[in-house]
């Protein structure tokens, strides 16, 4: 249970400080000694064979340290799963999207590395491309992977229960189809890595990252070496939002032209580059079938969704199988048919995005409204007739052991004036509703867990050492948080090592929303270990049972009689001299099925817990421009329990940017063929401060029984809202359906056109 | 991304100014507020040997009042466009289009000259050298065709000013200078419409000055921008209109003039012709702004769609108009 | 093209620099100076996170050559603590939970310093305008305008 004073407050941020100043470091901001610069040549062809790369005339020019090629890449290919490595980090034969890497230089300053790129020569053989997933997919469509048939790169076919019956039996059933198109992260913080090589072999990189462990495994792979000579250092990142997991291209060069060059390589992306050749997100065609009840309950469903996957696999199978999942972790459903396809398409590389699927999700959404408004339920009924509850079993059998979701839709319904104002607001304005439930961690495996340790001065201070990764969620701070609750401590007081994968234990990073859940399960275990130690030393000292200790402010006392207590240091000093160390040690493990696996096998407990979540959102909609402007958003989420408020409504916050205003109403990448039209800060339009509406945050606590202090995430489940509250509230405010994302004023506009012929 | 070198010339007088460009010509590129030229040469659009820069130009900064019209030097910054007193109280239209471009720290940078003479934009053209060199010249960069309509016999790039409206439908003029000539010219025929050359500028000559005449009894102005978000975003179209009312209630004078819907801002001439002589009525309104709807061309090369766009200068014309009337 | 030496004054240093003519200010600051406190989000004036005042006002320094600002008061992120002092907006941003990943904080926190400069007490709307220029990808700004808000009642 919650019971410490310091969990629950809202605390400044540890980090906070450093990035209020400037001190705080990210990649770019780094120098070493010998440091050389590089620069990678990319393809201008989204589909050709490489016939020749000639790099001599690169190599003459003075400056010029190391050149890389496809060749030096020694052909190794890469891919999350042991199924999808299909990617090879620096190709040797062939270039399957506009923007990916060919070769590389590194020199003594970027403008002579510049110059280098254009000395080299590349004979291609340009090839047939294909850009849309659905033409990828028919016969004699371009083949990008000589082993990938029709491009299906991921097909996940799921099915639960006699769907045909169901929708047989079904007193309404509904079919739609929702589409997007691409979006993407748009970290402020640009791509970027340093490595340095030494002459023992000791390979370190610093990049913005949301797991060190993730990406020192694949180099370890890549480049041979031993996992222990591969360092990801700690470095401050610009934002990941799912975006900086897996390993990148530009890491892999960087390292190459380092050993080549023997000295080290800084590579900065710049703003084109991060959009075109580090990852995006995924744009979808969903068709959507459902059938229900009289009373609209869920009866049966079915859903069939192609992913673009841009030229290789990346995340692939994940990323096909959250629609699904989202889906059944929200709902009650009995009979289920779901077949997820990710395609290959000559385009960059997709990955996993805070605001994935918003075609799906978005779409799951809207046609709940739809069938609330033909069977006359109210939306936020229809949602609590069929949300999950509390000790349920999702269909493909995880089970759910904290559950918010009808108090989040109540609440959020409550707060907003839900029931004065659906229905009930002038021609323009609208309201609408979107609930979700999220999996806290994906199984990832060995890599799915967290473990820390905690080490105690003599002078009754602490290191905290956690593979906690921070892409500015406040992770860092939450693990401190907790272990100084637990030990009576200051958070000053507690110095904390984390997110380097030579010195913190294997972490599964700051991906899937896991990293309170699981990191914070371990720093708390870690905590309670240490505090364990030193009360069992102090009972000596005290002449009490560790039972009647207590331990607070550096002080070691009995409980009934706190005049007698002892100094911390000193137990410190005690446990060193008796040989008895204090460090705590402490682990967690989502209990998850781990036979579940995405394709072959997708069913049993696939997440420890789940956190869900309900917005309400009002919109107002000029209807001549076709402009809608999210006006107010009430997001009520059950995070299990709030360590540091201030975080949790961050995230909220951040979720309706991102999600509620830039993935439901602005953000797209447009493109000619392969090539992106609007690689720019300028045209990708990310929400300014003045597009924002009011957000009325609630936190719901459901005190998660596995949960550290029955915490569980807040990352997610908000953006996945938002797509529906604002898909909703737009046929609220005029009576249209509009089913593709982003919800741009000029498909706005045609949907009153086609309502209104007239107008 | 880094800039091209060039050597950078800082001329103190406007004198001195027209000197470097009478020497250099073409190889010489004039830098006010660099908020456009700077990403523009970021890009590799343009590599000019010498930068003339017209910061320390003190005599090309000002506004004054004169004869009840308005001058403002070429440097003026549009932030202390729209916090100058005259310019708020006596031509506020122009005030308001200066408080919409780009975003305050831009506003601050940039300048009027500077926003006058921006370069038509594409979505093929501005880009990184790399992006651009994946398909060839276009006819702006000197190549034979059009990317944004294949098969195009011109180049499509767009004027997204956004100051330009409201200037010309005030009926200003431009004081343009070069080495020992002068001449002063309506704002709206600084504008080529040509890919290559968008402004009817020589190598040698500087905006010195924008001058704009003494308000018409009973004048009043509106300028309305479409853009995705509520900051920062260049203009995907908009209009400006500048209407006056005689003592009894009829229009007077009436101006409107469209940006970021063609090659260069557009004069609705037809606009005016409805307009003029009449008691403004919403049905007259929209006639107008039909007419508007009707000159306005835009092309797919700026974001969003180009029928929208087009759908929507009639909608931002109405309601220029309407204000601009409702204000008096 | 010609390097020339030319004195920076950063957050009130005299500083000597030698530059070539086409350096912007942002590179000048982060690789030479090392005040890498200033970021560089995209190099096109469109991100804000280059932000630094130039003579007290917020500047894009991707867009201003490091030529062109001898003899103005350039302040960036790192010059606004006092010794140990931070500055009250910087607190603000700190108390509020307004720095999620930080890289938008120095360009944010150095606009809304410029802001409560000129304005002591801006209204929401015009802490939402002033900061309209640099773009947050973490926080959704509610906590940066609160921020903002709750620094010029401190100031
Ligand atoms: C992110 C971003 C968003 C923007 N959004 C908008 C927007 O919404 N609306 C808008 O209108 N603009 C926008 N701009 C463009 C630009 O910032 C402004 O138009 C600004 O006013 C340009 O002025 P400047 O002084 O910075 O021009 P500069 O970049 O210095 O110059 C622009 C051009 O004008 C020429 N020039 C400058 N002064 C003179 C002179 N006196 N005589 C002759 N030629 C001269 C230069 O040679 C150059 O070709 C945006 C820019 C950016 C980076
Ligand atoms: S880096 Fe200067 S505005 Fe983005
Ligand atoms: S805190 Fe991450 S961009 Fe603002």
């Amino acid at each position: 249970m919650a019971e410490g004073e310091l969990v629950g407050q809202r605390v400044v941020r540890i980090d906070s400080r450093a990035k209020a100043t400037g001190e705080a470091r990210y990649t770019a901001d780094l120098t070493l000694p010998r440091m050389l610069h590089a620069k990678v040549l990319r393809s201008p062809h989204a589909h050709a064979r490489i016939l020749n790369i000639d790099t001599s005339k690169a190599e003459r020019l003075p400056g010029v340290k190391a050149v890389v090629t496809g060749k030096d890449a020694a052909g190794v290919k890469w891919g999350v799963f042991r199924y999808t490595r299909d990617q090879e980090l620096l190709p040797a034969e062939k270039v399957r999207y506009v923007g990916e890497d060919v070769a590389a230089v590194a020199a003594l300053d970027e403008e002579t590395a510049l110059e280098a790129l254009s000395l080299i020569d590349v004979e291609y053989d340009v090839l047939p491309a294909v850009f849309d997933p659905l033409e990828a997919m028919q016969e004699g469509a371009p083949q990008i992977h000589d082993h990938v048939e029709n491009n299906v790169n991921i097909h996940v076919p799921i099915e639960v229960g006699d769907v045909d019956r169901a929708f047989q039996e079904a007193y309404l059933v509904r079919e739609d189809r929702f589409s997007d198109t691409e979006y993407t992260y748009c970290q402020t913080e640009p791509y970027a890595v340093l490595v340095n090589y030494d002459s023992n072999g000791n390979l370190e990189i610093w990049t913005p990252n949301a797991s060190p462990h993730t990406k020192a495994k694949a180099l370890s792979n890549l480049l041979k070496m031993p996992l222990a000579k591969v360092k990801v250092r700690k470095i401050s990142t610009g934002g990941a939002f799912g975006g900086r997991s897996d390993i990148f291209p530009g890491e892999f060069i960087a390292a190459l032209l380092a050993i080549k060059a023997g000295r080290p390589v800084k590579m900065v992306y710049t703003r084109e580059e991060s959009f075109t050749s580090v990852r995006q997100a995924h744009s979808m065609v969903v068709d959507l079938k459902t059938g229900v009840t009289e009373d609209g309950r869920f009866l049966a469903n079915e859903m069939k969704v192609v992913l673009d996957g841009g030229a290789y696999s990346s995340t692939g199978p994940i990323a096909v199988s959250v629609p699904f999942l989202v889906w059944e972790e929200t709902y009650r459903l009995h009979n289920v048919r779901f077949n997820g396809y990710r395609v290959f398409t000559n385009k960059p590389v997709r990955g996993m995005y805070r605001c994935h699927g918003r075609s799906f999700m978005g779409g799951l959404g809207m046609q709940l409204d739809m069938i609330a408004e033909e069977l006359s339920i109210d939306p936020a009924e229809i949602r609590l007739r069929n949300a999950l509850r509390t000790g349920e079993t999702q269909v493909t059998g995880s089970r759910i052991i904290s559950c918010g979701l009808t108090e989040a839709i109540e609440k959020a319904t409550e707060t907003s004036g839900w029931k004065e104002k659906r229905g009930k607001l002038p021609y323009s304005r609208g309201i609408g509703m979107g609930a979700s439930g999220m999996m806290v961690g994906f199984p990832m495996g060995i890599r799915g867990g967290s473990a820390a340790l905690l080490k105690f001065n003599e002078d009754g201070g602490c290191t905290l050492i956690s593979g906690v990764v921070d892409n500015g969620q406040g992770n860092e701070s939450m693990v401190v948080q907790i272990a100084a609750d637990v030990l009576g401590m200051k958070m000053e007081d507690i110095n904390l090592v984390s997110s380097d994968s030579e010195i913190t234990p294997l972490d599964q990073g700051a991906y899937s929303q896991a990293s309170t859940f699981v990191s914070g399960n371990a720093a708390r275990g870690a905590a309670v270990d240490a505090r364990e130690q030193i009360l069992n030393i102090a009972s000596d000292m005290l002449d009490a049972t560790p039972g009647e200790l207590d331990l607070k402010d550096g002080q070691v006392f009995v409980k009934h009689r706190p005049e007698w207590n002892v100094w911390l240091g000193k137990v410190i000093r005690k446990a060193l001299l008796d040989n008895t160390p204090v460090v705590g040690r402490g682990s967690y493990m989502p209990k998850v099925d781990l036979r579940r696996e995405w394709v072959s096998n997708p069913k049993g407990q696939h997440a420890g817990t789940f956190s869900f979540g309900a917005v309400v959102a009002e919109v107002e909609v000029d209807t001549e421009t076709g402009q809608v402007r999210v006006t107010n958003v009430t997001g009520a989420h059950d995070c299990g329990f709030a360590i540091n408020p201030m975080a949790v409504e961050g995230q909220l916050e951040g979720s309706v940017a991102s999600g509620g205003v830039g993935a439901s109403l602005l953000e797209e990448h447009s493109w000619d063929g392969g090539q992106m039209l609007n690689a720019t800060m300028l045209e990708y339009k990310v929400p300014l401060s003045v597009d924002m509406p009011q957000i009325t945050p609630i936190i719901v606590e459901t005190v998660d029984p596995e949960g550290p202090f029955g915490a569980k995430e807040a990352g997610l489940a908000g953006s996945m809202n938002m797509f529906q509250a604002v898909g909703n509230a737009i046929y609220d405010a005029l009576g249209v359906w509009i089913k593709e994302f982003p919800i741009t004023p000029d498909k706005v506009l045609q949907a009153l056109e086609e309502k209104d012929p007239e107008s | 991304m880094r800039l091209p070198s060039f050597e950078h010339l800082e001329p103190r007088s406007l004198e001195e100014a027209l000197g470097f460009l009478a020497k250099h010509k073409e190889q010489a590129k004039i830098i006010a507020g660099g908020t456009e030229l700077l990403v523009c040469m970021k890009h590799g659009l343009l590599a000019p040997a010498y930068l003339v820069n017209l910061k320390a130009v003190r005599e090309l900064d000002f506004v004054s009042e004169d004869d009840g019209g308005l001058r403002i030097g070429a440097l003026t910054r549009l932030s202390t466009l729209s916090e100058t007193p005259a310019v708020r109280e006596r031509f506020p239209v122009v005030a308001q289009a200066a408080e919409m471009v780009a975003a305050p720290p831009l506003q601050a940078m940039g300048t009027v000259a500077g926003n006058l003479c921006l370069n038509t934009r594409c979505f093929y053209y501005n880009q990184s050298s790399f992006w651009r060199q994946a398909r060839g010249a276009c006819y702006k960069t000197g190549g034979d065709r059009c990317h944004v309509v294949k098969g195009g016999k011109r180049c499509l790039a767009t004027y997204q000013g956004d100051i330009a409206p409201a200037l010309i439908a005030l009926g200003a003029t431009l004081r343009m200078v070069s080495n020992g000539s002068e001449r002063e010219i309506p704002l709206a025929e600084l504008y080529t419409g040509k890919g290559r050359r968008p402004l009817a500028l020589e190598p040698d000559e500087i905006v010195a000055e924008v001058r704009v005449p003494a308000p018409f009894d009973g004048m009043a102005g509106d300028y309305q921008k479409l853009r995705l978000r509520g900051s920062m975003d260049f203009p995907l179209a908009g209009a400006a209109a500048v209407l006056s009312r005689n003592g009894s209630g009829v229009c007077s004078r009436a101006r409107v003039a469209l940006t970021a819907v063609g090659t260069g801002p557009l004069v609705v001439e037809e606009a005016t012709q409805l307009l003029e002589g009449q008691q403004v009525t919403e049905d007259l309104v929209a006639q107008a702004a039909e007419a508007a709807y009707e000159a306005a061309r835009p092309a797919s090369n700026v974001g969003s769609d180009a029928s929208y766009r087009r759908k929507m200068v009639r909608v931002l014309t109405r309601r220029a108009i309407l204000n601009a009337w409702r204000k008096e | 093209m010609e390097r020339q030496l030319i004195q920076l004054k950063v957050n009130g240093e005299e500083r000597d620099v030698v530059v070539s003519p086409n350096e912007t200010l942002v590179e000048v600051l982060r690789d030479r100076l090392e005040l890498t406190g200033t970021k560089m989000g995209c190099g096109e004036g469109a991100c804000g996170t280059c932000t630094v005042l130039l003579d007290g006002k917020p500047v894009r320094s991707c867009l201003t050559l490091a030529v062109e600002v001898q003899g103005q008061e350039i302040v960036t992120i790192e010059g606004l603590a006092e010794g140990a002092e931070l500055h009250p907006v910087q607190e603000a941003f700190m108390e509020h939970g307004a720095i999620q990943c930080g890289f938008c904080s120095p360009g944010m926190i150095l606009t809304g310093k410029a802001l409560l400069d000129e304005n002591p007490h801006p209204t929401e709307e015009g802490v939402r305008r002033a900061i309209s220029g640099v773009v947050c990808r973490c926080t959704g700004y509610a906590k940066i305008v609160e921020a903002i808000m709750a620094a010029a009642d401190a100031l």
